[in-house]
């Protein structure tokens, strides 16, 4: 498969933005128009956000298909159906039955609202928030952590992009005891 | 159970039944279900009776809860902590945590 740009204009768009290129250069430093573009970005994708996760339901269903239960991401219970083939079970086994299914609701409805953060957190947040709520197994150890959302920096704590410099050798302490800073003046 | 003891806290939850006490749920901060205990004569109903009576109940358990670990929160912070909960999508509506002194007997009990 052929890429008729590639034919046609030889520097393709990752060459125009490459490392190398003066422009990128200009490009890593962000805009006042952009910045103020990436503060709207940032507002659309919280808006109403608390009514969209508060109005999330996970439902579970048991085995049997007798019970049926929808929790919100708190784990309150928001519905439940219990069919009369349900009462079978003796109250015992049915009660936690309740339980059990009532929790596995609530760990739908995290999975959904965490979907739902993850837009607003980046990738980092999202880990984070996984974790703190129990959905560790969601977690792939292979994804790609991306340190950046375009309009979205919440993965600012997280930056590891460039390795801390090493710490200083005592030789480099002692040229830079003796190194004259005068001698770097551009006025001398 | 005070702020400065210093040892962990038991779980904050709440405990309602219904009104025979055919249905007692346990709840924790938000709703979550920490138990149902129903009896014999729960099953005496229908399912979908049954349904209802915990659906109630669950209600009166999580706002129970949640207006306790409201009052730890104001304990804690020194001031009204409402709108913080409310924020958090944690309620307990009058109607379900309101003292039915009239009716404790036969209203849901709660403790």
């Amino acid at each position: 498969m052929t890429d008729p740009r590639r034919t046609t204009n030889p520097r393709s768009a990752t060459e125009t933005s490459s490392a190398t290129e003066p422009r990128s250069a200009t490009e890593s430093r962000r805009t006042t128009e952009q910045l103020v573009a990436d503060a709207e970005e940032r507002l659309r994708r919280t808006e109403g956000l608390p009514a969209r996760i508060e109005a999330i339901r996970g439902t579970a269903r048991n085995e049997a298909r007798t019970i049926r239960v929808t929790a919100t991401v708190h784990g309150a219970l928001a519905d439940l159906e219990i069919a009369d083939e349900a009462l079978a079970l003796g109250p015992d086994r049915l009660g936690a039955e309740i339980v059990r299914l009532a929790a596995e609701a609530n760990q739908a409805a995290l999975a959904e609202g965490l979907g739902a953060l993850s837009p607003v957190l980046g990738d980092a947040g999202t880990i984070d928030l996984a974790r703190s709520i129990g959905l560790d197994a969601m977690i792939d150890p292979d994804a790609p952590i991306l340190p950046y959302t375009p309009g979205i920096d919440p993965n600012a704590d997280h930056w590891q992009v460039i390795d801390t410099p090493a710490a200083t050798t005592p030789d480099d302490d002692d040229y830079a005891l003796t190194f004259d800073f005068s001698s770097l003046r551009s006025d001398r | 159970m005070t702020v400065s003891d210093g040892r962990p806290h038991p779980p904050i939850t709440g405990t309602a039944s219904a009104v025979d006490g055919s249905v007692t749920v346990e709840a924790a901060v938000g709703g979550g279900l920490r138990a149902v205990h129903l009896t014999r004569t729960a099953l005496d109903q229908d399912g979908a009776q049954l349904a209802r009576t915990v659906l109630a109940v669950a209600a009166r358990a999580a706002a129970l809860a949640n207006q306790r670990a409201n009052l730890a929160f104001q304990r804690t912070l020194g001031r009204s902590t409402d709108d913080l909960l409310a924020g958090l999508g944690l309620s307990f509506p009058a109607d379900l945590v309101a003292e039915h002194e009239d009716t404790s007997d036969h209203g849901v009990m709660r403790r």
